[in-house]
């Protein structure tokens, strides 16, 4: 055509060059600075940057480390993360869910941090991440998943809060009116509302992804065997059920469980916390005093996805950096304006904490202590899906869990009709293949 | 200085900064992405391990691949053929003179120079089964007993896409086509009127033909660029309702970010191309959009 | 002629116009409705209690000005270098026969060809170790791998029709060829050089994709990453988003409405 042979061998040595050149400066790219630390943090309420512009200030007045902040948003912090280390350009802290942070461990990325949980108090058992025998995350903060309802729209029906998968089936059908009102809000799509909201009523129901081989001591996909998938479907089916009641939702993440609902479009919702609450009184306060918390419906457990949020320390970065600068947010004193950012959403990792006089000093919180009252009244039955199939840390979790696995089973059972034999043997399958892939 | 030096500082000096730049900004780094293919690299670990063939041995054979291949040639040819279709309509309406042409002119270019993001944003709005104007519309108009989940429906997403891309690009086609029309020399459409043609026959006879390259290269430059779409598609829909509008770049695009395998990736994004390639390739033979222009007097 | 001949095309002209116009009203209209409104579906068609509230929110509580200003910045950057170098490169090929022209001509149509999307890491990785990301240089470099290719094709064809006979009368009355160039071909070439300016705006000001991965300190956010950020973490507030949609909008329809002479007739070059 038009390339003879020499510009092709020409073409082909540069291209090779290329190849390899970004690989010479990536090496070069990163010169350790101790001076620095980068912060990727998942929560970017302005209220919350204002803390740690104040912190930032005050530690580099102590240390001359100076601190950059990144804010990704919850749905990209991981692509961020992720394109910042295969650049060789690690930042030293990222703040989200320890859950998501097991992708980084997995790939042994992330450093021992035994340390600062000890030099900041310590932690409880159950907020640990532990990774090859150490503990990879320190929790700051957690996330309960429940429902919320309008209680003036429930009492002009005499209903109450629902306290059994029937009552909530039979509450959401006699609230829903559409298109003007929904009894409820499933989220069916490939996104992480509809994939907590699964995990969830799998919790709820007793259900199951794996189970822990103990000869050969490992965990092993169970979702498709025995009484696990009797109850896989079970739960399947009943969320179509009550998807009959709520918006079709193939679409919806967070954004639209807080905006249909304080848009007065659903007579209830639900969310990984108290966010709703915070987005009702900002955007239509007239309902804020009628927006009370529910416990979702137990049916063989009470049990509940627990979202755990930690800061993470990465491997190859400015490590003693970033652990001085951790100890020292967790010690200042404004830290408390951080977990009051969004309050009674970020919940702190400590129920001592929680009681404290000095967190309870807050306007909305104390307006609503009803709604920390309920919070400390399901405090105990909050589990982080990597420890609710055993005592070992699964951590198979990260291969399905943040890719919305779950999210696709409710979309494929509620927006494509798929059956839930089908969806659940599918679920399963796809977990064995990127297990396989895995290794 | 000799008139031969001086000759070379002049095809240097216009051509070296297009070069160098292109070099640096497209060329290195497309080099190094399709290099990636042959690696496996996950986004976690900066470390990298030469697989050679496999990572293409095995997106080849992922269903995955060849069903958002197919989606791709879908959205490519949907939106590009809405794209001519409106383009050539809006043009030929605007091709008479009327008070308020510079304004409605204007209009119509707008949506191509908006953002996609606002394009996603104002179509999400429009279109929104509980908030959308359109379901509002067709509803009060009894066209519709319930509204329509345009964006997040099975059957309708791929076609909600097509039309706002149709929307967004369709008046590029009609500038360029505009302006295509309004160099045709009238004295051909007198000749026609003669011979006693009526408007469709001259349309048929004079126009299009007229018109020919001016498609040919409007089909090309939009069929690659649609074909590559990646922002449009995932602002509105992320690919869903369950990958219904998943098309190749959106594809990998997950593979990298969602699945965290660059390789993999890389090795998607060089399928892209090379179908691309191939597809310009045979493009230029049947077509030949480089044949000198005419341009009309 | 019939009468539908005479208004058979005024009214699919009408039909066609309200096609276009009408996301651009009701963008408008729901910008300017109060945030109460909103909430309540269905909506009228036309109302007279316009509120600023959406734009009061956009513009103080949230940091769209900034984020407008460096969409700007990029913009009008990628404009300059992308004349600058596009013109001189479609000069060069058409008033000069060296070896490689062909290739290098089709070498800048496949460059168009390969998804941005995946160009933009290993961008990432090179503008990581010359400490170029977040800034303005890198980004505006970054646009200009996908605008150049494209004006470089539209100069060239433009220059073939900027007769050569011009600039050698310029030659036969003792002007040097850069004088040549800058007084004779350059006027000749606007409309051409006005059409780069305008894509180059419109692939700048429009790029989602290099800002995401390139801009990730929020100073530096552009508009479309600005704006799919804010309304992630919030539910979506529509007025809001439509209001900045409105002022979006306003600047590219100015350059569009004064420019777009000059854009016809350029485009007439390529065909």
């Amino acid at each position: 055509m038009f390339i003879d042979r020499r510009s092709f061998v020409k073409g082909a040595a540069v291209a090779g060059a290329a190849a390899v050149a970004p690989q010479v400066l990536v090496r070069t790219a990163r010169g350790q600075s101790k001076n620095k630390v980068v912060f990727v943090s998942e929560e970017s309420n302005p209220k919350a940057i204002a803390v740690y512009d104040k912190i930032n200030a005050d530690f580099k007045k102590e240390t001359g480390i100076e601190v950059t902040m990144e804010y990704p948003g919850f749905a990209n912090i991981a692509k961020r993360v992720a394109t910042l280390i295969a650049a060789g350009t690690p930042p030293e802290i990222v703040w989200y869910g320890a859950g998501q942070a097991m992708n980084l461990a997995m790939e042994n990325q992330l450093v021992d941090v035994a340390d600062v949980i000890k030099a900041t108090g310590g932690t409880s058992e159950n907020l640990r991440m532990v990774y090859k025998g150490a503990d990879r995350s320190i929790p700051t903060s957690q996330q309960f998943v429940y429902g919320w309802y309008r209680k003036d729209l429930f009492q002009a029906k005499g209903l109450e809060a629902p306290k059994s998968w029937e009552d909530y089936l039979k509450v959401a059908k006699a609230l829903n009116n559409p298109p003007t009102m929904y009894g409820c809000i499933v989220p069916s799509a490939e996104t992480g509302a509809s994939t907590l909201l699964l995990e969830t009523m799998f919790m709820k129901n007793d259900v199951h992804w794996f189970e822990w081989n103990a000869g050969k001591k490992e965990y092993e996909v169970a979702l498709d065997k025995g009484n696990q998938r009797k109850r896989a479907i079970e739960t399947l089916d009943y969320l179509n059920e009550l998807h009959k009641y709520s918006p079709e939702a193939s679409t919806y993440n967070w954004g639209e469980l807080m905006s249909t609902y304080f848009t007065e479009k659903a007579a209830s919702s639900w969310y990984v916390g108290s966010r709703l609450l915070d987005q009702v009184i900002a955007n239509n306060p007239k309902i804020a005093d009628a927006t009370l918390p529910f416990e979702l419906p137990k049916k063989l457990t009470d049990h509940y996805y627990l979202s755990i949020q930690g800061f993470h320390i990465l491997e190859k970065s400015n490590v003693e950096g970033a652990k001085k600068y951790v100890t020292f947010f967790m010690k200042h004193p404004d830290v408390i304006s951080w977990y009051h950012a969004v309050p009674l959403h970020i919940i702190p990792a400590s129920r001592q904490m929680l009681h404290s006089a000095k967190y309870q000093d807050n306007p909305v919180i104390q307006k609503r202590m009803d709604v920390l009252k309920f919070l400390d009244s399901i405090w105990t039955k909050g589990v982080p899906l990597y420890y609710w199939d055993g005592r070992e840390l699964n951590q198979h979790i990260g291969l399905f869990h943040n890719e919305n696995l779950a999210g696709w089973m409710l979309a494929a059972r509620n927006i494509k009709g798929m059956k839930s034999e089908q969806v659940v043997d599918e679920a399963a399958a796809q977990v064995r293949k990127k297990m396989r892939r895995a290794s | 200085m000799s008139a031969n030096t001086e000759r070379r500082v002049w095809v240097l000096g216009t051509t070296a900064p297009a070069l160098v730049f292109l070099l640096v900004i497209a060329y290195l780094p497309i080099a190094y992405a399709v290099s990636l293919s042959f690696f496996k690299k996950t986004a976690f670990n900066p470390a990298m391990k030469w697989v050679g063939l496999d990572n293409y041995r095995f997106i080849l054979e992922e269903p995955e691949l060849w069903n958002a291949f197919w989606r791709s040639v879908v959205f490519t040819v949907g939106s590009v053929g809405l794209q001519l279709v409106l383009g050539l309509v809006a043009a030929l309406l605007l091709n008479r003179a009327f008070r308020g042409l510079n304004v409605v002119r204007s209009l119509f270019v707008l949506p191509y120079l908006l953002p996609s993001i606002v394009v996603a944003l104002v179509f999400q709005w429009l279109l929104s089964q509980e908030y959308g104007v359109v379901n509002q519309v067709l509803m009060q108009t009894g066209v519709v007993a319930r509204p329509i989940n345009f964006f997040g429906g099975l059957g309708s997403a791929m076609w909600a896409v097509i039309g706002m891309a149709g929307w967004q690009y369709g008046s590029f086609a009609t500038l360029l086509i505009l302006a295509r029309l309004q160099a045709i020399n009238p004295k051909l459409y007198e000749a026609a009127a003669v011979s006693g043609a009526g408007t469709l026959r001259a349309f048929w006879d004079v126009t299009l033909p007229n018109l020919r390259t001016t498609l040919i290269v409007i089909a090309l430059l939009r069929g690659i660029w649609m074909f590559n779409k990646f922002d449009s598609i995932w602002l509105v829909t992320h690919g869903g309702p369950l990958k219904a509008t998943e098309t190749l770049p959106l594809y990998a695009y997950r593979l990298a970010f969602e699945e965290f395998d660059f390789g993999l990736a890389a090795a998607a994004c060089t399928v892209m191309f090379v179908v691309l390639l191939v597809g310009a390739v045979v493009y230029f033979k049947l077509f030949d959009p480089t044949k000198e222009i005419e341009v009309g007097r | 002629m019939s009468r539908l001949q005479l208004y058979g095309p005024f009214a699919l002209l009408l039909v066609v116009l309200v096609l276009v116009a009408f996301p651009f009203y009701w963008m408008v209209l729901s910008s300017f409705t109060p945030k109460e409104a909103l909430f309540r579906p269905p909506y009228r068609f036309f109302r007279l209690d316009f509120s600023l509230g959406n734009y009061r929110e956009l513009l103080f509580a949230t940091e769209f000005v900034r984020y407008f200003a460096n969409s700007l910045i990029a913009a009008v950057g990628a404009i300059v270098l992308n004349v600058v170098a596009a013109t001189l490169a479609g000069y060069g090929l058409t008033r000069f026969a060296f070896p490689g022209k062909k290739t290098f001509a089709f070498g800048t149509l496949f460059s168009y060809m390969f998804p941005p999307m995946l160009m933009a890491i290993p961008l990432y990785i090179l503008f990581s170790a010359l400490q170029m990301r977040n800034t303005y240089t890198g980004l505006i470099l970054a646009h200009m791998a996908i605008s150049l290719p494209l004006n470089i094709w539209l100069m060239w064809q433009y220059f073939q029709i900027v007769p050569q006979s011009l600039e050698e009368a310029a030659w036969v009355s003792g002007a040097s060829r850069l004088r040549a160039l800058r007084q004779v071909c350059l006027p000749s070439a606007r409309p051409g050089i006005l059409s780069v300016a305008i894509f180059s705006f419109a692939l700048s000001w429009n790029d989602f994709t290099f800002a995401f991965l390139l801009q990730t300190d929020r100073h530096m956010f552009t508009l479309p990453v600005g704006l799919a950020n804010f309304v992630e973490q919030t539910g979506v507030h529509w007025g809001m988003v439509m209001a900045a949609a409105v002022l979006v909008s306003v600047p590219t329809f100015l350059l569009v409405f004064f420019l777009q002479r000059y854009l016809l007739s350029g485009l007439r070059a390529t065909g």
